[in-house]
């Protein structure tokens, strides 16, 4: 009955279709399921348009849904739905690494490629773990920011998080790493690390008696979110701004006034809505077996330079996109509901 | 008379309840056929979204909460609520997962989960002892309140044992039993039928007999209808109330242990969070009410059926985000409890027309 109703509505809609033509694209006739951590959340919207902007280019379909409360079970329950809607590719950004394995190997053995963005699922339970930047790249980038604000000379510190900080401590490693190693970096004196713990008031006082016993400072990286603002209002409050800038990872939403008022020409956070356009294309093409995710393996996204799939510290396979995203004067604004 | 009346109106609920799911199913199975038919017209490979295969491979994730909804059959059946269930749940697969790791080092992993698995329901029955003292001891009280604190003590608890990690035990035979019973299945008649499902039902069955053909059901009802006359008629109210209370808890252990299976054997705090909510709607649409004294469970797992084919429904062929399903299903819970009102608004209307009809020939 089902079968038969199908054929026949399937012909009406043919004969009122055939007037169409279509060019074809690499994602013609592939669905592609988003799922995120959160719904509703403004990260993740940026995200989806990112797929948006793919499945114009590139012709696919997709879905997005993300569960309410941030649960792992609202997660399996979205993905259990998409398995049955016949996805070709899942995109998902998990709430938990390890608790979405199994239904995403239930997912691939039924044909469907999944790729962990932004949130990883645990290397067993995916094909690909698609993310914004590699440690070095976070490191560099920063510090390649405040060196050309500061014309490559002078003073330059850190006010960074906890002493313990997993991953601050790993961007700055590869911070100094390159201070030492490239030439450019020679006129640039680093005085060295403080913590400000992720505490406004204490990165606040830090960097104020930072400021009092190098009075000729000219760079400060703050690799935190949390740092970021006290750092820039302390700034301010001194007098220094023009002679002292700073860089870091920061919100967009958190530094707005700071960026506009001149303390940083320009500060940094990975760009959702260019990582869910690469995952796109990623997914696309290992649904197309065009790409395979192997260690080495390449891939050509317009925009994007050197893809290239690495082995990843849980085991897996990761590609990071490592271009972060700068908040400028001209730029910050439209980032604030975003970031 | 009267008992053959009440049993005319169950059975025209849970005749409603078969309507409704009927309805429901052939709503979905019509918007299938018209996707696949968009799709074939786009020159695409039909999948057959909607059938019953799917919905019954694919049960699991609306099962979890149903083994609660029993528990909280009783507990409405006597007019109480318990709200902590989804808590009672967490911590019991809290205290599971955080006891298994020093058990496997003194004895088998065999060994080792059955006592974990003990423990677990343990911690259901302990905290559902709480609950039931607290609610039977201060009768000033409502339960509501007195379950939204233990839930708040509960899952304050979780917190205190796991913190904000994930609890796995990766590549542990045992331990992956777990998700054995959560998405096992076994063959019959040629159907691959999820065991979860053969748990729930041969349950289901245990609480129907209990509820509906013994004494311990009627002093129950008896409970629920007016706890006063229950008393005076010999029931000891506190000490069978405590009881309920306590196997409330277990159901909600029965869950966690499912629960845990469901999401690759992990364990964390904010597990099953907003699942007494599931756990009261399922039951409240099985025909049970808070005002308690009637219900039947055969009503209950018609119920837990509806709201998965429901939630599936409008998750998949009608696309409908997560988070929006849960509109559609509490606008049926909100149409099912004001129906029998409604219904009975009705009836007594026309007895009291016909009443006057009969006094006018006269």
């Amino acid at each position: 009955m089902k079968k038969v109703l199908a054929i026949v509505l399937a012909l009406v809609l043919a004969l009122s279709l055939m007037s169409i033509a279509t060019a074809e694209k690499a994602g013609d006739g592939l669905t592609i399921g988003i799922v995120y951590k959160q719904s509703g959340n403004a990260y993740f919207q940026a995200g989806v348009s990112g797929f948006a902007k793919a499945a114009e280019e590139l012709g696919f379909e997709f879905m997005h849904d993300g569960p309410e409360d941030s649960s792992n079970d609202g997660q399996e329950r979205i993905i259990r739905n998409y398995i049955d809607m016949g996805v070709d590719v899942l995109c998902i950004s998990a709430n938990d690494a390890a608790g979405l394995v199994d239904v995403c190997n239930e997912a691939r053995a039924k044909g469907i490629v999944v790729l962990s963005w932004d949130a990883k699922v645990d290397a067993e339970g995916r094909d690909l773990d698609i993310e914004p930047a590699s440690a070095k790249a976070i490191g560099v980038q920063q510090l390649e920011s405040i060196a050309e604000t500061m014309g490559y000379e002078g003073q330059l510190a850190i006010v960074s998080a906890g002493a313990t900080a997993p991953n601050q401590n790993l961007w700055i490693s590869f911070i100094e790493e390159e201070l030492k190693a490239n030439e450019k970096y020679a006129k640039v004196e680093y005085l060295g690390v403080v913590y400000g713990d992720d505490d406004y008031t204490k990165s606040y006082d830090v960097t104020k008696s930072l400021i009092d016993k190098y009075p000729d400072i000219k760079g400060l990286i703050v690799p935190t979110t949390n740092g970021g603002p006290a750092v820039a209002k302390c700034i301010m409050d001194e007098g220094k701004v023009g002679q002292i800038k700073m860089t870091g990872l920061t919100l967009a939403s958190d530094m707005a006034e700071y960026i506009k008022g001149g303390v940083a020409d320009a500060t940094f956070l990975w760009n959702p809505i260019e990582l869910g356009y690469v995952t796109a294309y990623v997914g696309v093409a290992m649904a197309n077996g065009e790409f395979e995710a192997a260690e080495g393996a390449t891939i050509e996204v317009p925009g994007f330079e050197g893809l290239e799939v690495i082995p990843s510290d849980d085991g897996g396979l990761i590609l990071y996109l490592n271009k972060l995203n700068p908040f400028t004067p001209e730029t910050v604004d439209a980032w604030i509901d975003i970031l | 008379m009267k008992a053959k009346k009440a049993l005319s109106r169950f059975l025209r609920w849970e005749t409603m309840l078969i309507v409704l799911l009927v309805v429901l199913w052939l709503v979905f199975d019509a918007k299938d056929a018209s996707l696949q038919a968009a799709r074939i017209a786009k020159g695409r490979r039909a999948t057959d979204i909607f059938n019953f295969t799917n919905m019954l491979n694919g049960m699991g994730p609306y099962l979890l909460y149903s083994f609660m909804a029993l528990g909280m059959s009783l507990i409405l059946g006597m007019g109480d609520i318990d709200i902590s269930v989804g808590a009672i749940a967490a911590l019991s697969a809290s205290v599971m997962g955080t006891v298994y790791g020093p058990f496997k080092k003194a004895m088998s992993p065999g060994l080792a989960l059955a006592l974990a698995l003990l423990c677990c329901v343990m911690t259901g029955a302990a905290c559902g002892f709480l609950n039931g003292f607290l609610v039977t001891r201060f009768r000033e009280l409502f339960p509501m309140i007195i379950t939204l604190g233990t839930q708040l003590f509960y899952r304050g608890f979780c917190y205190l044992l796991l913190g904000g990690d994930t609890l796995q035990y990766k590549d542990d035979a045992a331990w992956a039993g777990l998700k054995k019973l959560y998405s096992g299945s076994v063959s019959i008649g040629g159907l691959s039928v999820p065991t979860m499902l053969i748990w729930f039902l041969l349950l289901a069955l245990m609480f129907f007999v209990f509820l509906h053909l013994t004494t311990g059901g009627r002093r129950l009802f008896a409970i629920g209808t007016n706890r006063v006359t229950a008393r005076y008629s010999g029931i000891r109210v506190d000490s069978f109330e405590l009881c309920m209370f306590v196997i409330c808890g277990v159901t909600a252990a029965l869950s966690s242990m499912f629960y845990v299976g469901s999401v690759s054997a992990t364990v964390r705090a904010d597990a099953m969070t907003g699942y007494e909510m599931y756990a009261i709607a399922v039951a409240v649409l099985g025909g049970f009410s808070t005002g308690g004294g009637k219900g039947n469970i055969v009503g209950v797992v018609l119920s837990v059926i509806i709201f998965g084919v429901m939630k599936k429904g409008l998750g998949t062929v009608f696309g409908l985000p997560d988070s929006t399903v849960n509109l559609a299903v509490g606008l049926v819970l909100i149409a099912s409890s004001v129906l029998p009102n409604l219904l009975e608004d009705l009836s007594n209307w026309r007895r009291v027309r016909r009443q006057h009809a009969e006094a006018k020939l006269s």
